[in-house]
């Protein structure tokens, strides 16, 4: 037979293939980070006023009027100066959709997913 | 000697697909390989395959596997799984034959790639079918278990063929 039963080349070959895979590993976990959970998008005014991870613990101040908190992946509006606290007696929000609204204020609170729609609360598990 | 009489031919690969048949039930005979991760397997009938690569060329290794995936799936399978095996072993003797052709490597690395592509067909095959990206996320885990799969039948393979009289084609 031409070649031995194992030789550089194939080690190499191997190697190259295992390496790909490790790359692979590497590129596929660092972009789930980047869009694993979901957001806490708020809308102000009708205009997008920001984007946090939900899995970071915040205090944010919206334009001064409102101040809402996230907490253990849960959202909540912790302060309003408006005169009902209607937004602020809501129950706190956590999955996709959901969203807290302070109408005086017009400000809008709400989870957004990871990177697409259907990654959502229905994701069939792949 | 090479096999050269049709009716030679004809015996050998009717000898060596009944081979691969059997070679995919041992593997479901064995638990510890089936259940260990979903979706790997030892892939026992690829020694086969890869015999038949080298012993006649791609056109037969190509029959042998299809009539292996088709009687097995009748005998022990299921008829939709036929289509992940089919994706995954074109795409699987397709690489190991252009490897084969370089001359480079020998039955050991080409079955390791083979094993390894064999496990990337099927997941394109799954990602085409589900529509779902997120099979992708398996494919570095599958690659590593179709590469060291390969590598070893693609060794038994070696072992095999130096004890048969026929030579490489």
């Amino acid at each position: 037979m031409k070649h031995k039963i194992i030789q550089k080349n194939d080690i190499l070959l191997i190697s190259a293939i295992l390496l790909a895979a490790c790359f692979l590993a590497v590129f596929f976990f660092a972009k789930e980070d980047s869009t694993e959970g979901a957001f806490l998008e708020i809308t102000a005014d009708g205009e997008l006023y920001g984007r946090y991870p939900l899995n970071e613990d915040a205090v944010i101040d919206i334009n001064g009027t409102n101040v809402c908190e996230i907490s253990n992946g849960h959202v909540s509006m912790i302060e309003a100066d408006c005169a009902d606290k209607s937004c602020v007696r809501m129950k706190e929000i956590s999955f996709e959709g959901e969203s807290i609204i302070c109408l005086p204020n017009r400000i809008v609170l709400k989870i957004t997913g990871c990177a697409s729609a259907e990654e959502g609360v229905d994701t069939v598990a792949g | 000697m090479a096999i050269s009489k049709s009716s030679a031919r004809v015996a050998v690969l009717g000898v060596l697909g009944a081979l691969a048949v059997i070679m995919g039930y041992v593997e479901y005979l064995i638990p510890v390989i089936n259940t260990a991760i979903p979706g790997i397997r030892f892939g026992m009938a690829n020694i086969v395959i890869v015999m038949v690569l080298y012993i006649f060329s791609y056109r037969e290794a190509l029959a042998v596997s299809v009539l292996r995936l088709i009687i097995n799936a009748l005998l022990f399978g299921n008829i939709f799984s036929i289509l992940f095996s089919l994706s995954g072993t074109v795409l699987s003797l397709l690489v190991m034959c252009l490897l084969k052709k370089t001359g480079l490597f020998s039955m050991t690395g080409v079955s390791a790639a083979g094993g390894a592509f064999h496990n990337i067909g099927q997941i394109l095959m799954a990602w085409a079918i589900s529509g779902a990206s997120s099979v992708l996320l398996y494919m570095p885990v599958l690659m590593t278990a179709g590469v060291l799969t390969g590598t070893f039948t693609g060794a038994a393979a070696y072992i095999v063929m130096r004890k048969l009289p026929w030579q490489e084609s």
